[in-house]
């Protein structure tokens, strides 16, 4: 019941975002701004959803799901951080990078130097989940499930990119942005987890 | 793998929780174990060997022990 609530939680965040975003394109769209001020208003639309997962946090503390005694949670509290921490990273560099190529006449050199930094906290990402996996203080069935869900989305996701880029191909589907390959991995691997974890009972 | 671990649990009165905090394991770990459907680690077979104070071939059955 409570996870069904956070994902209705997620979902209504996702849509006021969307919102906000909409209301801050029309807002912005006839007035000359400083860059940094519309840079701050295009980042307050994102707020809602870093606000859901900090009520998930407490509405949702991470569960028995690490070793037992004081050290049970420390491996999923390091996760949750690290993710916390790249995501936001990674939404103002691709913001404010967004944003200064529109504004600006930025150099080719400097725009393949926004774009690494942009894909870096993705980066940070994965590098977050495999952490969790490998964590000694982790516990072992838990990290049999991670492995498994990432694998399984690892899986889907190169399955996906094969059918869609002959999609491409022999059909002429329009082009998917490929950064949208981690968030989208992220997905999966956040879905397969419960099929997995159901396998074990 | 099958496994006595729920009649040795049983045997105690602990609970999935109390086992699992004994072994520093989660109680996901425990019950994935006891169903059979997770193979614990080598280490952790020993720990759970320690704990009941029993070798770990009579608390886990090779199902295909031909060798």
């Amino acid at each position: 019941m409570r996870k069904l609530l956070l994902l209705l939680g997620v979902l209504v965040t996702v849509a006021i975002s969307f919102l906000l975003g909409k209301l801050v394109q029309a807002w912005v769209a006839d007035k000359d701004l400083p860059y940094l001020l519309e840079l701050l208003l295009w980042l307050a639309t994102t707020l809602p959803l870093f606000a859901i997962f900090l009520v998930g946090r407490v509405f949702m503390p991470v569960r028995d799901n690490g070793p037992a005694k004081s050290r049970r949670h420390l491996p999923r509290q390091r996760y949750n951080t690290r993710l916390i921490t790249f995501a936001v990273l990674h939404v103002v560099m691709l913001m404010a990078s967004d944003l200064a190529i529109e504004r600006f006449h930025v150099s080719v050199q400097l725009r393949v130097i926004l774009a690494v930094l942009t894909a870096l906290p993705l980066g940070g990402l994965m590098w977050a989940v495999i952490s969790l996996m490998a964590d000694p203080q982790g516990d072992e069935f838990e990290r049999t499930v991670l492995a498994r869900s990432l694998i399984y989305a690892a899986g889907m996701i190169m399955f996906f990119a094969a059918i869609w880029g002959f999609l491409e191909n022999f059909a002429q589907a329009p082009d998917f942005p490929l950064y949208l390959m981690i968030p989208l991995y992220f997905v999966l691997f956040g879905l397969t987890q419960p099929f997995v974890r159901g396998t074990y009972k | 793998m099958k496994n006595i671990l729920h009649i040795l649990r049983a045997e105690r009165r602990w609970s999935q929780a109390t086992l699992a905090e004994k072994l520093d394991v989660s109680r996901q770990s425990v019950n994935a174990i006891e169903t059979g459907k997770y193979d614990p680690s080598l280490p952790l077979a020993f720990r759970i060997a320690r704990l009941f104070e029993m070798p770990i071939e009579e608390i886990f059955e090779d199902e295909n022990d031909d060798l």
